[in-house]
């Protein structure tokens, strides 16, 4: 049978030689495939390089009589004097090239001229708050995500192994065995009488005794959600959120629910509780107000900010502070959830918790900036700017 | 929100976390079944790319011819294109479904980078991106843990960094020429063999390992595709893993029904591809159906 190619006259002709044996595997073009493969490869490089997350940290300021700790640099506590907004020392120190606490996200708790602090490298420090060196060190087995309850010469942290620990202020022993629950612990305890309050990512909110680490409620409370978010204790009420979108109100005593509320993200804010009103953000970009006794929304309509709000609203000087993750800070008027000022735009923003002195608002920046900003006249000025 | 992220990203996002509650929290088992899913929605485009190479591969050697005869670029193009139309090749046939698929294996990674939360920033950002169904919303965190790693963390035990590597080798090495007959080109297949591998090997020790699992799975099924879809027949296992033979001609290939034509053409061998034997008798036959007429 005979076959013939459409080739002119021009057509030089053709190679007899053509790859030995069947095409093998040739599915790249002979110039693309090096190239291509290269193109993937630097794609795939930029995808891992310039979008994987590190973490960055959202320890809050903290205020001692003279000091604010603070986080600026990632991974480093920062002491700052008041009178002279000068850096007195770091932590850990340019010298100390055997700590990488990675980032710090626990607001640090200060007693007895101590500082304790956990990193997101799963050891807990026990610090000289004068000096800044280590007292004592403990490690966990995930990272620290929630910030120190110190009580009774007891300081309690959690861990992402699903742990709480107690341990003892003055050495780091361990006062009694871990206690375990059945997901990550992000979120700072709360020691109230003798009673830990303690939310973990398995969606349960624990009550243990805080002398022994035993539960005390029959049943932990359960929402239909992971609890990141710190509880706030008022008289026998602990309001916490969830990320099933619910503010809850718990009974302290018996961890029954008493009310919840329904906003429209999840609710990681640690709620601030005022004069009988509830004061929350959500990461719906909403700031609600409600009733603490009735879960009812006391303002005629949330506040709608520009960002996620996962920084705890502050009263100061009779303006609350709300500061969100799109870097704007907001004077309301409690009462109504109007705007006493306009919003000042930072450079970065907020995801701790804002520190208050006196009619100041202290607020720490994702960029590493901790900013004043004067609740009266809605001013802001910086205290100390990320190195 | 740029278009790309509502396109592709934030509904990729909550269907892996949709997928992930289907197998009870796991986010591993999501993740395989994710990419095969993908995977299997792109097999077209995938086909078509793999066919367009192996046909653009198969006139290599009379692209080279070509290009040492005609030192005039414009001749050099006409005949080049000629080739082309001879062949039914279509050089953008090569690139234009990989064009395509680009952007859906970028958003593929994005979409198991944000749903990794391994950060908390990460997982404030995640709650951006999640629709108002309180099954998605209630289902995070998801089980970062999958047979041995944490999947949000590298995996230290470097066996997802060789599997990676292996794989990656293995799909390398099948989807390379063996024998191109030029030497310079025959080394950079060679440096691009065992780089890439190294490459994605390393990466993997440095990015959290829920990464490395998209990475070997994916590399597994593209390795499974090439090898029952794309294979020669005949070709083995064994055949792969083989040193590429020498980039001279070692010998010539059993004699294949072939002829000249009258132009002094030589016929396309019987080694090419089916797709392009196919294409060249639909044309041999045009042609000789032109001629009779």
């Amino acid at each position: 049978m005979e076959t013939t190619t459409n080739v002119s006259r021009e057509t030089p002709r053709l190679p007899r030689q053509l790859p030995v044996g069947p095409a093998r595997w040739t599915t790249g073009a002979r110039h693309g495939a090096p190239l291509v493969g290269l193109s993937l490869l630097a794609l795939l490089l930029f995808a891992a390089c310039g979008q994987i997350a590190s973490p960055e940290g959202w320890a809050d300021p903290v205020a001692t009589d003279s000091t604010i700790l603070v986080s600026l640099e990632r991974g480093k506590l920062s002491a700052i004097d008041m009178d002279t907004d000068q850096e007195t020392w770091r932590f850990p120190s340019k010298d100390d090239k055997d700590r990488d606490l990675k980032a710090i996200y626990g607001t640090p708790v200060t007693a007895d001229g101590r500082v304790y602090v956990g990193g997101f490298n799963g050891t807990f420090y026990s610090l000289d708050l004068a000096t800044g060196t280590v007292i004592w060190e403990q490690k966990t087995g995930g990272a620290i995500i929630g910030g120190p309850a110190l009580a009774d010469g007891t300081v309690y942290v959690g861990s992402s192994d699903n742990k709480l620990y107690a341990f003892d202020a003055g050495t780091g022993a361990l006062r009694w065995p871990a206690f375990k629950t059945g997901g990550a612990v992000w979120s700072r305890p709360v020691v109230e009488d003798g009673t830990v309050y303690v939310t973990s990512m398995d969606k349960r909110l624990y009550a243990l005794d805080s002398a022994t680490g035993e539960s005390r409620w029959p049943q932990p409370f359960e929402a239909q959600g992971a609890m990141p978010s710190t509880p706030a204790l008022d008289g026998n009420t602990l309001y916490v959120g969830a990320l099933d979108n619910r503010l809850y109100a718990v009974d302290a005593s018996s961890g029954k629910q008493v009310w919840s509320f329904e906003a429209g993200n999840w609710v990681w804010c640690e709620p601030l509780v005022a004069n009988g009103v509830v004061y929350v953000g959500g990461l719906d970009h909403k700031v609600y107000a409600l009733d603490a006794a009735t879960g009812e929304q006391r303002w005629p309509q949330p506040f709608s900010a520009k960002g996620p709000v996962r920084a705890r609203p502050a009263l100061a000087a009779g303006v609350l502070i709300v500061a969100d993750n799109a870097g704007n800070v907001y004077g309301l008027d409690p009462n109504t959830g109007e705007e006493r000022w306009p919003s000042i735009t930072l450079d970065a923003g907020v995801l701790a918790n804002p520190l208050v002195v006196d009619n100041d608002v202290f607020l720490s920046t994702r960029g590493g900036d901790l900013l004043r900003v004067d609740a009266e006249a809605g001013s802001s000025t910086l205290v100390a700017a990320a190195p | 929100m740029n278009v790309f992220d509502l396109v592709l990203i934030d509904p990729m996002t909550n269907v892996l976390v949709l997928l992930a509650t289907v197998f009870a929290g796991s986010f591993g088992i999501a993740i395989i079944v994710f990419t095969f899913i993908i995977r299997g929605l792109t097999f077209p485009l995938t086909i078509r790319q793999i066919r367009a190479s192996r046909a653009m591969s198969a006139i290599q050697p009379r692209m080279q011819e070509i290009q040492k005869k005609y030192k005039d670029p414009r001749r050099r193009s006409e005949e080049t294109m000629k080739l082309y139309r001879e062949a039914g090749v279509n050089p953008a046939g090569c690139l234009l479904p990989m064009l395509i698929q680009f952007p859906i294996w970028i958003a593929l990674y994005q979409t198991i980078r944000v749903v990794l939360g391994s950060t908390p920033e990460s997982f404030i950002g995640l709650s951006q991106r999640l629709y108002p169904w309180s099954y998605v919303r209630e289902a995070l965190p998801l089980q970062n843990h999958f047979l041995w790693m944490d999947l949000a963390q590298p995996d230290t035990t470097f066996l997802i960094a060789i599997l990676v590597g292996a794989s990656t080798w293995v799909q390398q090495k099948m989807t390379t020429p063996r024998n191109m007959g030029d030497e310079r080109q025959q080394s950079m297949n060679n440096m691009m063999l065992w780089m890439m591998p190294l490459m994605f090997a390393w990466f993997t020790l440095t990015v959290p390992s829920g990464l490395a699992v998209y990475w070997a799975a994916t590399n597994l099924i593209g390795i499974t595709l090439q090898y029952f879809y794309m294979r020669p027949a005949g070709q083995t296992w064994r055949e792969v893993f083989l040193p590429a033979p020498s980039a001279a001609p070692a010998r010539r290939p059993a004699p294949a029904p072939q002829s000249q034509d009258d132009n002094g053409g030589e016929a396309i061998e019987a080694t090419e591809p089916a797709a392009l034997q196919s294409r060249s008798k639909r044309r041999r036959s045009r042609g000789r159906r032109r001629g009779k007429r």
